[in-house]
């Protein structure tokens, strides 16, 4: 409470921000699927941008993997390239 | 031999009898160029994410196959030619996702074995491994 400049920022980030994981390596995930776009949908927003790691949690392995997976259904036509 | 995935989007405007036939036409080109078919998959008509060539819905086919690589290119070439075809997508599985396939495919021969053992075993002793069965699911 008394602190002040960097650390009083950190508290304040701290109470709205949860702890952020990456689910892929928690859940342990072997590969992503471009055919799953119900979890590829959490990741991008809803004009159907991918969602930066820094908001999501993801590890940079698995971003890779996701980035890979969500071109994959874009070419299929399961998800847009931009929803207007 | 790779094994790969490929996704076959068809005018959805085709006729059942259009769908069987470019659905063979697809496996019979696959198994002349000595591969073999392991999953195919109808997901039926569903409208596209975006337009494609002014197609708002496509038929979507799903097989996968395992095959030498000198197969891909003949069958990419039918697609480009293939009036019913707008588009398609063949993808290599890497490691990960071959060793998936395996345990899915062992997975369903083992169902398909059990089932078959239970309807030729006598009611009373079928109903133990049937309840297990039942647990099964749930578990995958
Ligand atoms: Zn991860």
């Amino acid at each position: 409470m008394v602190q002040k400049g960097k650390g009083s920022e950190h508290v304040k980030y701290k109470r709205f921000m949860r702890k952020k994981f990456c689910r892929f390596c928690a859940e342990k995930t072997p590969f992503i699927d471009y055919k799953d776009t119900r979890t590829l949908k959490s990741y991008i927003t809803e004009r159907g941008k991918q969602l930066p790691s820094r908001m999501t949690g993801t590890c940079a392995r698995h971003q890779r993997e996701l980035t890979e997976a969500v071109k994959r259904a874009r070419n299929i036509a399961l998800l847009s390239f931009m929803e207007k | 031999m790779n094994y790969y995935e490929n996704i076959v989007i068809l005018d959805a405007a085709l006729e059942d009898t259009g769908i069987d036939a470019a659905e063979k036409r697809i496996t019979d080109l696959i198994e002349k160029m000595q591969g073999e078919v392991l999953k195919h998959e109808r997901w039926g008509r569903r409208k596209l994410a975006y337009e494609i060539n002014k197609h708002e819905k496509g038929y979507y086919l799903f097989f996968v196959f395992k095959s030498p690589p000198a197969a891909i290119k003949p069958l990419e070439e039918l697609y480009k030619v293939f009036d019913p075809v707008f588009k398609f997508m063949i993808i290599k599985l890497r490691k990960q996702e071959v060793i998936a396939l395996k345990n899915s495919m062992q997975a369903s021969e083992a169902k398909a074995a059990q089932q078959s053992a239970q309807s030729d075993a006598p009611v009373e002793e079928a109903a133990p491994t049937a309840a297990a069965a039942a647990d099964a699911p749930s578990g995958t």
